[in-house]
């Protein structure tokens, strides 16, 4: 205990604190003259103050203790995910919300933390050792349990998270670099057919076009995966007497994969919701939508951009003030430091994200075994991505997922998984040679 | 844990890989910073300005709520008199999106000086709220005058802008005023059910009851939407309508006004309800519960006094006896064990049971008493004259199961599904409840009250109307309903139409109806509305009932339905008056009235006093001559003055 005591890393902790600071400072500006936001840093304040206490828990716990628990912990959030759809509170349309008296917590934000956890425990053992698709079957049962119970309230954006973050796990656990290939190849076919499809829905060519429309309907799409299942194993058949008929095996990899990709696209067409579809079309075409999701990136951006070099000072903002922007204190913190303090308040902000992603790759390099720089390569991905899908969304740059911002936005769930996040780096590394 | 620790970092492809991910992220970064670097230094200016100048405010665009009518809605005409309709006044707003809450405190202050507000209460009103971003009412029904005064200083008030809000009026006051219901402020329950729905929210009103409430989502129709782009001085730059508003759906209902009316007129002093229906469609041409109430008293500035007093009001007025509340049908139920006993082969139309004026199982000796000493009864005399000992030894013979078998198929202890809110279902007591409940078994005393309709036994007046459409319509009972069509206010054209429902269809066979009918025809010449129905002018069948209850006089029954000789035009007319008195003397001259009004045009309320007076008379002649025979009295009748 004394050495681990000792080896605490500041750091990190420090930029932690100072993130949150900044958000604190940010949710307080937002709330300023609004009377419905007037508390919300305060509440922050008060979620900060839990996260501590977690934080300190999981300092005590060694190492070993939480490799050992991950399983149990997995386990335990997937229970509460299935408690959330049962039980849930509703808001606008998603079931994801439970409710312990006057808290209200997301489980789907630390269930990201408990895959990562039990995904690391099993890769550890096939480090080096994923060479076929097939080899991606567990890893990928472990992803998709909770991304269904997620799905299924339905939360799209807290589920697009989750890929990345697992890409670069298999991606350091030494997986084919093929296969990696074949699942973002899977992942792009899966959001992308959707989209196309509602985009043209959108743009009202689909009811035009007779034969897209029947090719695109979701009956011919089922007989098309059974088709194609069904010639996936004739060619497997084929395969056991001529087993070195390379062309036939490249062909079935193919045949696989699309079976794969169309039955996640159908899965997905079929749980968004139209305002989801929207959101994520508005990216490719903002006429869509010029007085909804539109309007937000539209005020996001003048935000920012009016903040010019060094803002507009502290409480001074018009755009936040005045309530142009749009969910100010969650999916659009960031455009309030832009607005409020410039681009020297973002490049700060920049800055100090930049600091603890360095930070967190270097702890996954120096750590001691191949669970623990599974764990920490899996959380800086988490934090890298969220953090560049935000703040690209506040720039423009990125579609409206409703990602939030780890440690800035407002939102207890989220507070507390990024702390449990950066509690697990600094234990890491304070047992890097333990 | 692997036994022996070998780190990753020892792997060639592991650093090689870890190399390529610090360049992806640091590549990420590089992306954030030259977008941030490229909106705030080089397009800042452009940004600023667009901060300055652009502002974009959207306002809700009020719209009509739909209009209700009764049945004579003649959709080619212009003119037609509804039965609710609302009423344009001017409402002062104050949108507060683009406001700090200084301003609001300085427009607050400036309104306060120009109409009449308290301006602290309307700023705690203000700070109150849950949202910032809907537009706050400040003060509804303000004259023009004062617009023009608003409209002179409106450099001055930031964010306030005037629209009309359409008020609901029901112009005929208490009329039917269960079935219209009325509207209200949306409250926090009925908001967060709704909260799916974009056409509710803080400001909304909606239906509280009645076709107001049933109809709501029909009667609302969609809020239209306007942009204003205003600049930094909140001036008015330009305007465009986003949504356009789209007015609710006129409602026709199948209630006749002329009906319904001569119902509110009989039914003045009467703590009851009263139904008419169509027994071949199920519409309902009238339907009334007393006391009532007037809509009107929540509409604008809602008359606190007078619904406080209406609430606390222990006949409570806005209770529908009608369908949301149960009582114990008495001797109407007998219709039920008639049709049992028939069907059932139990009894023939000459089996007669002989009534001393009691009944007693063997071995017992509990006696259940008679409304008279009747002597030998059979079917028709039984019904008749309602003879309780009749139909003891007819639900003996049946057994509670049998009974239950045909009130289920009269609809008796299920909702009927009618077009309006709170509708109970009635109650049908089982062997096994009452085990549950008292903890003893069912025993024969029971089964023979059940037959009479009392006991455990509730329904709810709409069914008693709805049990006498199945004697009425040869054994096919169709659904209730209010609506008849809706309409769209815009185009006038038919959006849709309420087609009939068959619900139950009594498997009773054409001879053994029609002993019912026969018996039901004859309560009303010689049996127990003997005298109320000498004075009809159509000939009728129908049934009393003296509901016996535990909370004081018994409840007065009377259903019928005319005319009994033709088939064609039939209606049902249930009349029930809670803690009336005798079914015969109290509901009997009532359901007359209605029907002389109704056929023949004739006044409902001198009518009903007239028929009343005779039912006294009569009454009181009885009693003279059972005094007289007893020995009480000297003077034959005939020389007794009776004055009423």
């Amino acid at each position: 205990m004394k050495k681990q005591i000792f080896s605490f890393d500041l750091t990190l902790f420090v930029l932690m604190v100072l993130m949150i600071a900044v958000g604190i400072l940010a949710q307080y500006s937002s709330g300023y003259t609004k009377p419905e936001l007037s508390d919300l840093y305060l509440k922050q304040f008060l979620w900060f103050g839990l996260g501590l206490v977690i934080v300190l828990f999981i300092f005590s716990m060694h190492l070993k203790a939480i490799h050992a628990y991950s399983v149990w912990f997995y386990f335990i959030i997937a229970f509460m995910l299935i408690l959330t759809l049962v039980f849930g509170k509703t808001v606008r349309g998603t079931r994801g919300w439970l409710v312990f008296g006057p808290l209200n917590f997301q489980f789907s934000e630390i269930a990201k933390i408990s895959t990562i956890l039990v995904l690391a425990r099993y890769l550890e053992y096939h480090f080096k050792e994923l060479t076929q698709l097939r080899d991606f079957f567990i890893p990928f049962i472990i992803v998709l349990f909770p991304v269904l119970l997620i799905l299924l309230q339905p939360d799209l954006g807290s589920t697009l998270a989750f890929f990345p973050v697992i890409i670069i796990m298999l991606f350091l656990a030494g997986a084919d670099l093929k296969n990696i290939i074949y699942l973002i190849v899977i992942g792009t076919i899966s959001i992308g057919v959707p989209l196309t499809l509602s985009y043209y829905e959108f743009k009202g060519i689909l009811s035009e076009n007779f034969w897209l429309k029947t090719l695109l309907s979701s009956s011919v799409l089922t007989y098309i995966i059974v088709l194609m299942l069904f010639a996936w194993s004739v060619l497997k058949i084929i395969l056991i007497f001529y087993p070195a008929y390379t062309l036939l095996n490249k062909i079935n990899a193919v045949i696989i994969i699309l079976v794969i990709s169309l039955a996640f696209s159908f899965t997905i067409t079929h749980s968004l919701k139209p305002y989801q579809k929207k959101r994520l079309l508005v990216f490719i075409d903002p006429s869509i939508d010029p007085y909804g999701t539109g309007y937000n990136i539209v005020q996001s951006k003048i935000s920012i951009g009016s903040g010019g070099f060094a803002g507009k000072g502290f409480l001074q903002g018009s755009q936040t003030q005045l309530g142009f922007l749009p969910e100010q204190t969650t999916d659009f913190i960031v455009s309030v430091v832009g607005e409020e303090f410039g681009w020297i308040g973002i490049i700060t902000v920049l800055g100090l994200y930049l600091a603890f992603i360095v930070q967190g790759l270097k702890i996954t390099f120096t750590a001691r075994d191949s669970f623990s720089a599974l764990v920490a390569g899996g959380i800086t991905g988490m934090f890298a991505f969220a953090i560049f899908i935000n703040i690209g969304m506040t720039l423009g740059i990125m579609p409206v997922t409703g990602v939030p911002v780890p440690f800035l936005s407002y939102g207890g769930s989220s507070l507390i998984s990024s702390m449990v996040g950066a509690a697990l780096l600094i234990n890491i590394k304070s047992h890097r040679f333990v | 844990m692997a036994k022996t620790i070998v780190s990753p970092r020892q792997f060639f492809f592991f650093r090689k890989r870890f190399v390529f991910l610090r360049y992806f992220v640091s590549a990420l970064f590089i992306i954030l910073f030259i977008q941030t670097s490229y909106l705030q230094i080089i397009e800042g200016d452009k940004y600023e300005k667009l901060a300055l100048n652009n502002k974009e405010q959207y306002i809700p665009i009020p719209t009509h709520r739909g209009e209700i009518f009764d049945r004579s809605y003649d959709p080619s005409s212009e003119i037609n008199a509804p039965l609710v309709t609302n009423e344009e006044k001017m409402g002062i707003y104050i949108l507060p999106v683009h406001l700090t809450l200084k301003d609001i405190k300085k427009t607050l202050y400036h309104l306060s000086h120009i109409m009449e507000i308290d301006y602290n209460e309307k700023l705690g009103q203000f700070t109150n709220r849950a949202n910032f971003y809907e537009p706050f009412l400040v003060k509804d029904d303000v004259p023009i005058r004062i617009i023009a005064q608003i409209g002179e200083k409106i450099q001055d008030l930031p964010g306030v802008y005037w629209e009309p809000i359409y008020y609901r009026k029901y112009p005929l006051g208490h009329f039917a005023s269960h079935i219209l219901g009325f509207v209200g402020k949306i409250n926090k329950h009925e908001l967060t059910d709704r909260s799916e729905d974009m056409e509710y929210h803080l400001n909304s009103m909606i239906g509280k009851i009645g076709i107001e409430k049933y109809y709501d989502r029909e009667l609302r129709g969609e809020e239209g939407r306007l942009l204003r782009i205003v600049d930094a001085l909140n001036r008015i730059k330009d305007t465009h309508v986003v949504k356009k508003p789209v007015p609710g759906y006129n409602l026709v209902l199948t209630l006749d006004k002329r009906i319904q009316d001569i119902l509110e007129k009989v039914m003045t002093r009467e703590k009851g309800a009263a139904i008419v229906i169509k027994p071949d469609t199920g519409e309902i041409l009238g339907m009334v519960s007393k006391p009532d109430f007037d809509p009107n008293i929540f509409i604008k500035e809602p008359d606190v006094e007078k619904i406080l007093k209406l609430t606390g009001d222990p006949d409570k007025p806005f209770l529908n006896r009608a369908i949301q509340a149960k009582y114990p049908p008495g001797s109407v139920f007998k219709i039920v064990t008639a049709t049992a006993g028939l069907e059932e082969e139990a009894i023939s139309r000459n089996d007669t049971f002989l009534c001393r004026g009691y009944f007693r199982f063997e071995h017992d000796d509990r006696v259940f008493h008679c409304t008279g000493i009747h002597g030998y009864m059979n079917i028709l005399t039984g019904v008749e004259f309602s003879c309780n000992v009749f139909f003891f030894n007819v639900s003996y013979k049946l057994g509670s199961r049998k009974i239950t078998k045909y009130a289920k198929w009269y609809g008796f202890g299920e909702r009927t599904g009618i077009d309006l809110p709170g509708e109970q279902p009635g109650f049908l007591p089982t062997h096994k409840w009452k085990k549950k409940i008292f903890g003893e078994n069912w025993y024969d005393g029971d089964t023979i009250n059940y037959g009479i309709g009392q006991g455990f036994l509730l329904s709810t007046v709409l069914q008693v109307a709805n049990m006498t459409c199945g004697i009425a319509n040869d054994g096919l009972i169709y659904q209730p309903h209010i609506l008849q069509s809706a309409y769209s206010a815009e185009t006038g054209d038919l959006i849709f139409k309420k087609h009939k429902k068959l619900l139950h269809n009594i498997p009773i066979r054409e001879e053994k109806l029609s002993i019912l009918r026969n018996g039901l025809h004859l309560v009303c010449t010689y049996g127990t509305a003997n005298v109320a129905g000498q004075f009809s002018k159509i000939s009728m069948a129908g049934k009393t009932s003296t509901a016996q209850n535990t909370f004081g006089e018994p409840h007065a029954w009377f259903s019928c339905y005319a005319p009994y000789n033709r088939t064609d035009d039939r209606i049902v007319v249930c009349v029930f008056i809670e803690n009336g008195g005798g079914g015969g003397e109290v509901a009997a001259p009532v359901a007359v009235a209605i029907l002389n009004a109704i056929f023949k045009d004739a006044d409902p309320v001198s009518e009903k006093k007239k028929i009343r007076a005779t039912v006294e008379k009569e009454r009181y002649k009885k009693f003279l001559r059972r005094m007289q025979d007893r020995g009480f009295l000297e003077d034959s009748i005939e020389k007794t003055d009776i004055q009423f």
